[in-house]
């Protein structure tokens, strides 16, 4: 069955794009990481232009992470506090990734800067996948020391806030820092960011894993869900259609990824993805430097 | 020897009536013109459009040979041009094409060149040639842009040359078929069926197809361009929903939970 989607302009099967999106959210059950770094890649293979691809995908994951937020937070594993700090950075975050997008589109650059951000970040997510995967995992001692130059120049931060849910007391300008930057990535790239919130949450934060969590899904949704908006008004990149049939393939996805994960064994699994990921950053990688087809690019898309 | 004053009134009276004549049957006499027939003058996008084959089909005389050209309003057009920059190809200027269609699709019953004079192919904008000449790019430009954009357009089934696609039934009937890429914008298309003889047009007939979108395709897309805060909104609000409906379906399918919950436990 094929669909139009409306603000990609093109037509495509519709399975494709759930099959496309059950793959993701497989992986994504099974290793408990948001998809976003892989769907947004794929989809720009699949021949969508890659701003609308990164700002569909953060539509996605509005769909992707509004039942796991709301579950955390009824369970009170939200800090809400650094939740919403994270959030007001999150949307300076996702206006300043807007805007970049609409200069990039004015250059005629988007594309292309879209694809070598990606290639770097898949080359750091899969390069940090495969080493832990084949090192024993890092012990709880070596997390904490405590005395990387990171630690040093946070105590010095201005604004010292007590968060209470996570019970500690931090500038409330990181988690509005970590927040731009994430709303950053959700702008430019269409990711949730998890792979940035999490380790910065547990290791430099010190939050309990219980709210690491809860409380990255919560600022998440609601950052992903600005960038949206934002993205819908300033570049007209959201293809809804789009969007909604991604959820449709995650979601099941996901569920079945939940449910097989419990069953497999870890470390072969990370092995695999780490390689699936650093595959990916190759394939974008040659393409960038491939002649591309045309030397012409229609400017604006529509 | 006197002349009688009726003939320069009657021939003042004939010229009068010429002049009031429509435009159409001063210029194509006696002889019968091509006319063509279209089975619809609207095409509608839909949301599981992939595109539409339209077949036309007409009277033309005998001797004569057809081409049909559909086109669209031709307009300014702004690309980037790519090239080398270190290792990557980023865009390194822009070039502006003026009077270019969006779509440009010429079939004829054979080889234009042999059956068109090359004047006649600029005047009346048929081929590959009248296409090229008719676009105007700034003095500076290099020509191979002219054909990498053509290029792009056929590729995107936006643009095609077909000589001999026309076919020719029961001798003084033609047929042949255009297509609408889903690439296709809305808007008005002429489909101009020219009858050619000697090298010379003889006749043409023009149709328009509408080309329109409906229901939720026309809704969506709408939104989406002229009211971007409330599609953007309308966005967030469906996947929102979409997400917790998810979940709930799933939460009553077993043991699993959703991943989130899954991770903390």
């Amino acid at each position: 069955m094929t669909i139009f989607l409306p603000v990609a302009g093109i037509s495509i099967n519709v399975f494709l794009l759930i099959g496309v999106g059950a793959m993701v959210g497989f992986l994504s059950g099974v290793f408990g990481v948001g998809g976003g770094f892989l769907l947004t890649p794929l989809l720009i293979m699949l021949g969508i232009e890659p701003m609308v691809a990164a700002a569909s995908d953060a539509n996605q994951i509005v769909a992707a992470s509004t039942s796991g937020a709301f579950a955390h937070y009824k369970e009170g594993n939200v800090d809400v506090k650094m939740g919403l700090f994270m959030l007001v950075g999150g949307v300076v975050g996702g206006g300043i990734g807007t805007f970049l997008i609409k200069i990039l589109k004015q250059t005629g650059n988007v594309d292309v800067v879209i694809r070598i951000c990606y290639v770097v970040l898949l080359a750091l997510v899969g390069a940090i996948m495969l080493i832990e995967s084949l090192t024993r995992p890092v012990s709880d001692e070596t997390a904490s020391k405590g005395d990387s130059w990171l630690d040093r120049v946070m105590i010095r931060l201005p604004f010292s806030t007590r968060f209470e849910t996570s019970g500690v007391t931090t500038s409330a300008m990181s988690p509005i820092l970590l927040g731009i930057m994430v709303g950053i990535l959700a702008a430019i790239m269409g990711v949730g960011g998890g792979f940035l919130l999490i380790p910065t949450m547990t290791y430099l934060l010190r939050m309990p894993m219980r709210v690491v969590v809860g409380t990255s899904l919560f600022q998440m949704l609601f950052t992903a869900g600005a960038t949206t908006v934002m993205q819908a008004t300033v570049n007209h990149n959201v293809d809804i259609f789009l969007a909604i049939s991604l959820l449709i393939g995650s979601s099941i996805g996901a569920q079945i990824g939940v449910r097989v994960g419990r069953h497999l064994s870890g470390r072969q699994l990370k092995i695999f993805l780490a390689i699936l990921v650093l595959g990916l950053c190759v394939k974008m990688f040659l393409d960038l430097l491939m002649r591309p087809a045309h030397i012409l690019a229609q400017m604006g898309g529509h | 020897m006197r002349r009688s004053p009726a003939l320069p009134v009657f021939a003042l009276a004939c010229l009068a009536l010429a002049l009031t004549l429509p435009a159409q049957q001063v210029r194509t006499p006696a002889r019968p013109a091509i006319a063509a027939h279209l089975p619809t003058d609207e095409i509608q996008v839909t949301a599981d459009y992939h595109g539409t084959r339209l077949l036309i089909y007409g009277t033309v005389p005998r001797d004569c040979d057809v081409i049909v050209k559909l086109s669209s309003p031709r307009v300014t057009t702004t690309y980037s041009q790519k090239g080398r920059v270190g290792i990557f190809w980023f865009s390194i200027g822009k070039v502006t094409f003026e009077n270019v269609p969006w779509m440009f699709k010429v079939k004829s019953t054979r080889p234009i060149d042999k059956i068109l004079y090359v004047e006649d192919q600029i005047k009346y904008r048929v081929g590959m040639r009248g296409l090229v000449e008719s676009i105007k790019v700034p003095p500076e430009t290099p020509p191979i842009l002219v054909d990498e954009l053509i290029q792009t357009r056929i590729e995107d089934q936006l643009y095609s040359f077909h000589e001999g696609d026309v076919k020719r039934v029961k001798g003084n009937m033609f047929e042949t078929s255009f297509f609408w890429p889903p690439k296709a914008h809305p808007g008005t298309y002429h489909i101009d069926s020219i009858a050619v003889r000697n090298g010379k047009v003889v006749s043409i007939d023009s149709e328009q197809v509408k080309v329109e979108k409906i229901g939720v395709e026309a809704w969506v897309s709408g939104l989406a361009v002229r009211h971007g805060f409330v599609y953007g909104l309308v966005a967030v609000i469906v996947a929102m929903f979409a997400g917790l409906m998810v979940g709930l379906i799933f939460r009553g399918m077993g043991p699993g939970r959703k991943k989130g919950a899954q991770a903390v436990h």
